[in-house]
């Protein structure tokens, strides 16, 4: 049976070394097995590539991945995935946005893009419906993400939408991101550099077609469904008045108050300045509230600032995650210097979360007498000095100076530099997110075992932030509710973990947002088991029990692509900063983050073997891995539950 | 002209560009989901964040004369509706409306309010869209 | 002197950022709120999330504090 519901049964290959473009059928029997989205596109990164392939050679593919409910009314459906081999950490490479793109590849006729090879000269890739074109693109290498967009939407349409990098990806910085309709970004893991050294600087897109129901009369439940959710459900209301109102900005004085805000390159938890970075302060800013295609909590917003030194910047954004990377974690607390910095990264094409991590790295290898004046070209990297992050920036964007090292990535730099390897803050090379362990146990954790490295987006749990025991008792067991509901508690964060990975791994697979999912805690395996049904016809996909193994299923694949490329349990170890250091001040004062329990717990729940760090062999059986199994035991002796 | 029938209208205040209104509109008169199928359209500026217009049928009625097998009608409330089974889809309507508010999908089709119960100003969480 | 913060929309909505109280019983402590707090914490009490040093609190009552200590108003967030 061909896929026409939900999905559009078909994946794109544009090969830019031959110019060439085909499309191939995507086989129920796959989206079956793996939904869409990062899903999907780990299984096509498994078989395209081997262990070992350079991230920035052409070798290297970028999928553009979808999932089934992508274009659909369904909850923030406007989401899509980048996925590749990250050239900065050298294994599993995700990122999410948002935006209004990802709907427009589904109007067109594509579940999925793959790019493969390399283009000699700079290109765009330009879909329209079902034309591809191969758009010379010369003209526009070295323009930043803004005017790149209008240059490109000038030329095309304005109905055209477009992800594109800037300098910073062109210059192959190892965490260049991807910028999408100008403000929505694939940050994380470098994918900007993978579209550099294709040289690839635009994906453009436009499509007219519809994306179909399998039922409508059933479906039409599942929108009401979602309506009320939002509307008049427990969480419509924080949803508004937090998310919606404030935008994740609204975060900042919330985990201040709870001690985990990184302050001074995550020296501690805590600042008494963190108000003058909060949601409210920013809203003075705000131009407008918007949102992501197809969404109801709406959380997004535009900012400029009309006064003072930054004046004229107009940006969207800054998020929680980029105001504390440019703003508490560097001690700067002018708010119009990080909506500034957050629109130089839009406007170079740089993870905010990476770079921000960069810089404090910097600062405090200058406060400790690591790093000279001389070596950064006479500049003072002093705690709270915009002039010096912002120099930085452009340094590294420019690979001028001491910026050429830096724009290698916090652990190479480290490397290179052979100093301030403790204040070199990272899990598997990619830098850590705006949490610290030390207030919020289970973030030690996630950090520890994500497969893109110290990531946010692919386990974080939040019932343990404030503290939601209706939910914890709900999904988790009354008897287990103070322990899961308390940040400072390492017991069964290893059970909370697994669990949000493995619904993430659904939620980047159909695709939806974190919002609505990993707070407020909207939707669960149950809402996907009634969503997708209707909408794909696919039956199978009602059985949460069913879900529960796919989802299991995605995760354990992307951990073994990273197996496959060496990296495993060595790697899951936290910053001493985290397990050594304990939080000098704030509500967490004093706390440490203990790894070994939550994680030996992870690994129980999981079904890996804790002392190799591998996957039982009947784990991967039992998820239908058996070709993963067969590739591994290439390198690894499997462990095995039973043996003889 | 008569009787002035309601129309929906959008808040520029209020609207977020999310294009909700788009899908529930195309999925309630198509049943799948296609913003260029909506028959509200949403012309929102995520560049510089805000609603720089929408088109709806204002139900001004124009195409009920231009309509040369008079398939085009004003009914209860005063709403300008189809009838299809008189349509030959000479599409002279879309021709004649001031709004471009006219989609074709085959025939034309236009808004009729849901038959009293828009569903774009139900699904509009921020209460952006509402009936003049 | 207990420091009581107040965070987002419950702050934008009474207008009171920081209050300083004196009391030992936190539903002591706020019962003395000033009556604009009183009222925007009474509209959305269904949402209210207490924090006292940062740990959550369920039962006002019970809660007994310390000088310096401090406590946190705001309606549910998270994530991130």
């Amino acid at each position: 049976m061909s896929l026409k519901w939900g999905y559009t049964g078909k994946i794109l290959y544009v090969d830019l070394s031959k110019s060439k473009y085909w499309v191939e059928e995507l086989k129920e029997s796959l989206a079956k097995t793996y939904v869409g989205g990062s899903g999907l596109a780990a299984y096509i990164l498994w078989n395209l590539v081997d262990g070992g392939v350079d991230p920035l050679s052409p070798e290297n593919p970028l999928i553009i991945a979808t999932g089934p409910a992508t274009g659909a009314l369904a909850p923030s459906a406007g989401r899509f995935a980048l996925v590749s081999k990250s050239p900065l950490t050298n294994i599993w490479g995700e990122s999410h946005a948002g935006g209004f793109f990802g709907p427009e590849v589904k109007y067109a006729g594509y579940d999925v893009v793959v790019v493969l090879g390399k283009s000699s000269t700079p290109v765009s890739l330009v879909i329209d419906d079902g034309n591809v074109e191969i758009y010379r693109s010369t003209g526009l290498w070295g323009l930043n993400t803004r005017d790149t967009t209008n240059e490109l939407r000038s030329r095309f349409g304005k109905d055209y939408h477009v992800m594109c990098i800037g300098p910073a990806g062109e210059e192959l910085v190892r965490f260049a991101s991807v910028i999408v309709d100008y403000y929505r970004a694939f940050g994380r893991t470098g994918l900007g550099a993978v579209m550099g050294s294709k040289r690839l600087k635009a994906v453009v897109v436009r499509g007219s077609k519809s994306v179909e129901v399998y039922d409508p009369d059933k479906y039409l439940e599942v929108l009401e469904d979602i309506l009320w959710r939002n509307s008049e459900g427990p969480w419509a209301l924080p949803a508004q008045m937090s998310l919606g109102r404030y935008g994740t900005p609204s975060l900042v004085t919330a985990m201040n108050a709870i001690g985990r805000l990184p302050t001074k390159n995550h020296w501690t938890g805590f600042w008494g300045r963190a108000d003058k970075l909060s949601g409210d302060e920013l809203l003075k800013y705000r131009v407008s509230r918007g949102s992501c295609f197809s969404c109801m909590i709406m959380c997004k917003h535009v900012t400029k600032v009309s006064n003072g030194r930054y004046e004229g910047t107009f940006s969207g954004g800054p998020e929680y995650e980029s105001i504390v990377a440019l703003g508490s974690n560097l001690l700067i607390d002018n708010i119009e210097a990080v909506i500034y910095m957050n629109q130089l990264c839009n406007l170079y094409g740089l993870d905010t979360i990476s770079t921000g991590k960069v810089l404090s790295y910097v600062f405090e290898c200058y406060e400790k007498g690591l790093i000279s004046k001389e070596e950064l070209g006479g500049l003072e990297a002093l705690w709270g000095s915009e002039e010096a992050a912002i120099t930085l920036i452009n340094m590294i964007v420019r690979r001028e100076g001491i910026g050429n090292i830096l724009a290698e990535g916090v652990r190479r730099a480290s490397e290179v530099l052979g100093r301030g390897y403790e204040y070199a803050l990272h899990v598997k090379g990619l830098e850590v997110s705006a949490q610290d362990p030390r207030g919020h146990k289970s973030v030690g954790l996630t950090w520890a075992i994500s497969v893109r490295g110290a990531d946010h987006l692919r386990s974080l749990t939040t019932v343990d932030e404030l503290g939601y025991r209706d939910i914890a008792a709900e999904r988790f067991g009354v008897d287990k509710v103070d322990d899961v509901c308390d940040r400072l508690s390492e017991k069964y964060k290893g059970l909370i973990v697994k669990d949000q990975e493995d619904l993430f791994a659904l939620v980047d697979s159909i695709i939806m947002c974190k919002y609505g999912t990993m707070w407020p805690p909207m939707y669960y395996f149950d809402f996907i088991a009634k969503l997708l049904p209707p909408l794909t016809g696919i039956k199978e996909f009602g059985d949460v029990k069913n879900l529960r193994l796919i989802a299991e299923r995605i995760v354990n694949l992307k951990r073994c692509f990273n197996l496959r490329e060496g990296v495993g349990k060595e790697s899951e170890v936290l910053p001493k900063r985290f397990t050594e250091e304990p939080m000098p001040t704030g509500p967490s004062k004093g706390q440490v983050c203990n790894l070994e329990p939550m994680l030996r717990e992870y690994y129980m729940y999981r079904g890996w073997d804790y002392e190799s760090g591998l996957p039982y062999e009947e784990t991967l059986e039992r998820l239908g891995l058996d070709y993963v199994a067969n590739e591994l035991k290439k390198k690894y002796v499997l462990p095995r539950l039973k043996h003889g | 002209m008569g009787i002035q029938s309601k129309y929906v209208s959008v808040n520029p205040k209020l609207c977020t560009g999310c294009s909700v209104c788009e899908l529930i509109c195309s999925f309630t008169k198509f049943r799948r989901f296609n913003p260029k199928e909506s028959l509200i359209k949403i012309n929102y500026n995520y560049e510089l964040g805000y609603l720089e217009g929408f088109r709806v049928c204002t139900q001004c009625g124009l195409c009920v004369n231009s309509c040369p097998t008079g398939a085009i009608y004003r009914g209860d409330g005063g709403i300008v509706l189809i009838d299809y089974s008189r349509c030959s889809s000479c599409l002279s309507c879309v021709n004649v409306c001031p709004n471009s508010a006219i989609v074709v999908s085959g025939k034309p089709y236009k808004c009729d309010l849901c038959s009293g119960n828009p569903q774009c100003v139900r699904y509009c969480v921020r209460g952006a869209l509402n009936v003049s | 002197m207990v420091r009581i913060r107040i965070h987002g929309i419950l702050k934008e909505e009474c207008g009171v950022e920081v209050i300083d109280i004196e009391g030992t019983y936190l539903n002591e402590i706020m019962s003395k709120l000033p009556k604009e707090v009183k009222n925007v914490l009474m509209k959305y009490s269904k949402y209210l999330i207490v924090l006292v040093n940062g740990r959550r609190v369920y039962d006002l009552e019970s809660i007994q504090l310390l000088p310096n200590d401090y406590v946190d108003l705001m309606i549910p967030v998270g994530g991130g």
